[in-house]
């Protein structure tokens, strides 16, 4: 085995390698983050810092929920934010599942879409959408206060990287369109996208009003009806919920 | 007062820490069997880890219950320590050990402060590192989303989870840390200098490397420690002193290889471009030693196909695979979108990587300097071979900017270490010509 060559050790290098790994320590925020585990956060407390309590992961609820109802399944997670999966921080791959008991997170009733003004007459919304199974009621929001009345067709596309478009509801508008939301209560599987954005397009316009538009926010019902489930417990939107059968 | 805590965390660097420096090789055994005398202290450390990764593989495979392999590897620990003090060889601890150590428990603190997983990890690898921790067997990995990935990252994260101290998540990643610090201290001896200034040289590879995101659970991490245990083995490869017993080092190859096999499907693609790259261009290997590599390289592949084959495990999971015959299908406005698309993203990630960034320039350099170096071609074949696979995202069924986005980065920075011996053969080139001052 080759032998290393005892040298006497430079104090200059031994400086710069001190010097060196300051910075690795410095550049990590290591003294803090030690006192952080010494003084402040236990294990819990920092997972609940990085993914929320009840907020976009909520790996706090879970395992709060895992602890105080001493679950002995793996219950059915069913996160409405997007978010990667949460489902890990309670699995256990020695017990069986139940979907029967459900945990939500992040659950409301209703989602509200907000599409922002991209030209003169598209509206775009540029995030993901899932979990929705319709389309309820169309609102404008208008910049003056003044009745806007519409003549013309709106169509809502959604729109894959290629800039393709498909097309997924079109309607005659023909109205004030600020006064009161139009209930539409269209089934359509295809408001969700995990890739695309969605656009809204007005045509065949006889008037120029659209310029008073400044948003249109489409507002889907959640596909759970929570109100088919029996709730053990909520804390803000998130639940533990059993089938009632 | 969580003292607790820390107090976990010390012991598990310094079990890891000792783990692997007290097992299967130690000075006597390596001058007795192996009768090398080129490899240092840390190549014994770094084969040790072989060894005992490719063990791990054995044992996950066969569903061997990880306990009784855990005491019988103390016990080996522990007859080899026993060995070295009757036969009075002393334990190497020196001025290197300390700063290895000291980093180790640095970078270990913010793992276990951080805890952040990436969304891979939420999803898939953390299911299957617990699969292992909760000694559910190899054929469980089933019920786990894409089964057909490599398991050895999850597998040692289980084992050193569960090893000596069976608590937090994050004591198992802590061993990541200690084979990414192993990696490039081990690397930093193919430089010709002192050991001062590869400690230094190894600091600073650190400095532009560590990043909390690589130590998320992730797999990708793995690669690049591996290919650097790789390179270091192939820089050994370009020398002459070494080409009388270059089994030992073909022997470690093979073993890195398996490893990549086992840890993700890209692993074994850059070890076989290494090698095809290798057996072109190295003059210092014989044909009997280069017949040797190719056919065992496709023979650990196919043992792997054969044993997931009979174990009814997916080899490949097609859910986000490729397929060539898309490509077929795809109009000129598409090719176009593609290709921009990928050509802007690699160029992002060469300009974000600090390695590339230093070590490409020098590259070019590197060849105009000495046109016939063999490792200069070696590795500009390999940067032809990898920059052709980069382009399979062309063919990806999924968004070209997403896979482009979330998986080029980790592609080019898994083997990215290789790229550290353009910054090794051109400095000891420069100081040969030199005869300088710092050679050893």
């Amino acid at each position: 085995m080759k032998k290393s060559n005892k040298k006497p050790i430079s104090i200059l290098y031994t400086l710069i390698i001190f010097f060196l790994i300051i910075i690795i320590i410095n550049n990590n925020n290591i003294f803090k983050k030690t006192y952080n585990i010494i003084k402040n956060e236990n294990y819990s407390k920092r997972l609940e810092n990085v993914y929320g309590y009840c907020e976009g992961t909520s790996v706090g609820y879970l395992r709060f929920i895992k602890e105080k109802f001493k679950l002995n399944f793996n219950p059915k997670i069913i996160n409405f934010n997007q978010t990667s999966p949460s489902d890990w921080s309670i699995y256990d791959l020695k017990l069986n599942k139940d979907n029967s008991k459900i945990i939500l997170l992040n659950y409301k009733r209703e989602f509200n879409f907000i599409f922002n003004k991209k030209k003169k007459n598209i509206w775009t919304f540029n995030n993901q959408i899932q979990k929705t199974k319709s389309i309820e009621k169309i609102e404008f929001t208008t910049i003056y206060n003044d009745e806007t009345y519409i003549e013309g067709t709106l169509s809502l596309y959604v729109v894959n990287s290629m800039k393709q478009k498909e097309l997924i509801y079109k309607r005659k508008i023909n109205q004030i369109i600020n006064s009161q939301p139009i209930n539409i209560n269209f089934k359509t599987e295809k408001f969700n996208s995990y890739f695309g954005t969605f656009l809204i397009e007005f045509d065949n316009l006889k008037n120029d009003n659209l310029t008073n538009i400044k948003n249109i926010i489409l507002s889907s019902k959640n596909y759970f009806n929570i109100d088919n489930y029996k709730i053990i417990n909520q804390e803000k939107n998130c639940y533990y919920v059993s089938s009632r059968n | 007062m969580y003292l607790h805590e820390i107090s976990l965390i010390i012991f598990q660097v310094l079990f890891i820490y000792l783990f692997f420096n007290n097992s299967i090789f130690n000075e006597k055994i390596t001058n007795k069997i192996i009768k090398v005398k080129y490899f240092t202290n840390i190549d014994l450390v770094v084969l040790n880890v072989i060894i005992f990764l490719n063990l791990l593989i054995l044992i996950s495979v066969f569903s061997v219950n990880s306990t009784y392999f855990f005491y019988f590897y103390i016990l080996l620990i522990i007859l080899a320590l026993t060995k070295n003090f009757l036969e009075k060889i002393k334990i190497n601890f020196s001025y290197k050990n300390v700063i290895i150590l000291l980093l180790f428990f640095v970078l270990s603190l913010d793992l276990a402060h951080e805890l952040i997983f990436g969304w891979d990890v939420q999803w898939f690898w953390y299911l299957k590192a617990l699969n292992f921790y909760q000694d559910q067997n190899f054929l469980n990995l089933n019920k786990i989303p894409l089964s057909g990935y490599p398991h050895l990252g999850p597998y040692i994260w289980g084992f050193f989870w569960k090893f000596p101290f069976n608590n937090y998540e994050y004591l198992g990643r802590i061993a990541y840390i200690f084979f990414y610090i192993l990696a490039i201290f081990s690397f930093a001896e193919t430089l010709k200098i002192n050991n001062q200034l590869r400690s230094i040289f190894s600091l600073i590879i650190i400095l532009a490397t560590y990043n909390y995101n690589l130590f998320n659970g992730d797999s990708d991490i793995l690669l690049f420690i591996f290919l650097l245990f790789a390179a270091k083995f192939v820089n050994y490869l370009y020398q002459s002193e070494t080409k009388k017993n270059q089994f030992p080092i073909i022997f470690s190859l093979l073993g890195i290889g398996n490893i990549l096999l086992w840890t993700k499907h890209e692993g074994i693609v850059f070890f076989m471009f290494l090698i095809f790259s290798i057996i072109i261009f190295n003059k210092l290997i014989n044909k009997k030693n280069k017949l040797i590599l190719i056919t065992s390289c496709f023979f650990i592949i196919l043992l792997r196909i054969v044993l997931l084959q009979i174990l009814d495990v997916p080899v490949i999971d097609t859910e986000f695979s490729a397929n060539p015959l898309d490509a077929l299908h795809v109009n000129l406005q598409e090719f176009y979108y593609r290709i921009t698309n990928i050509l802007f993203f690699i160029f992002i990630f060469l300009i974000q990587s600090p390695i590339y960034l230093i070590t490409l320039p020098l590259m070019i350099i590197s060849i105009k300097l000495f046109k016939n170096d063999p490792l200069n071609r070696t590795l500009l074949l390999f940067t032809l071979l990898v920059s052709g696979f980069l382009f399979v995202a062309y063919f990806s069924r999924t968004e070209v900017i997403f896979i482009a986005k979330y998986s080029m980065r980790e592609i080019m920075n898994s083997c990215s270490g290789i790229y550290l011996l353009v910054i090794s053969n051109l400095f000891n080139k420069y100081l040969s010509n030199n005869k300088n001052k710092y050679l050893e």
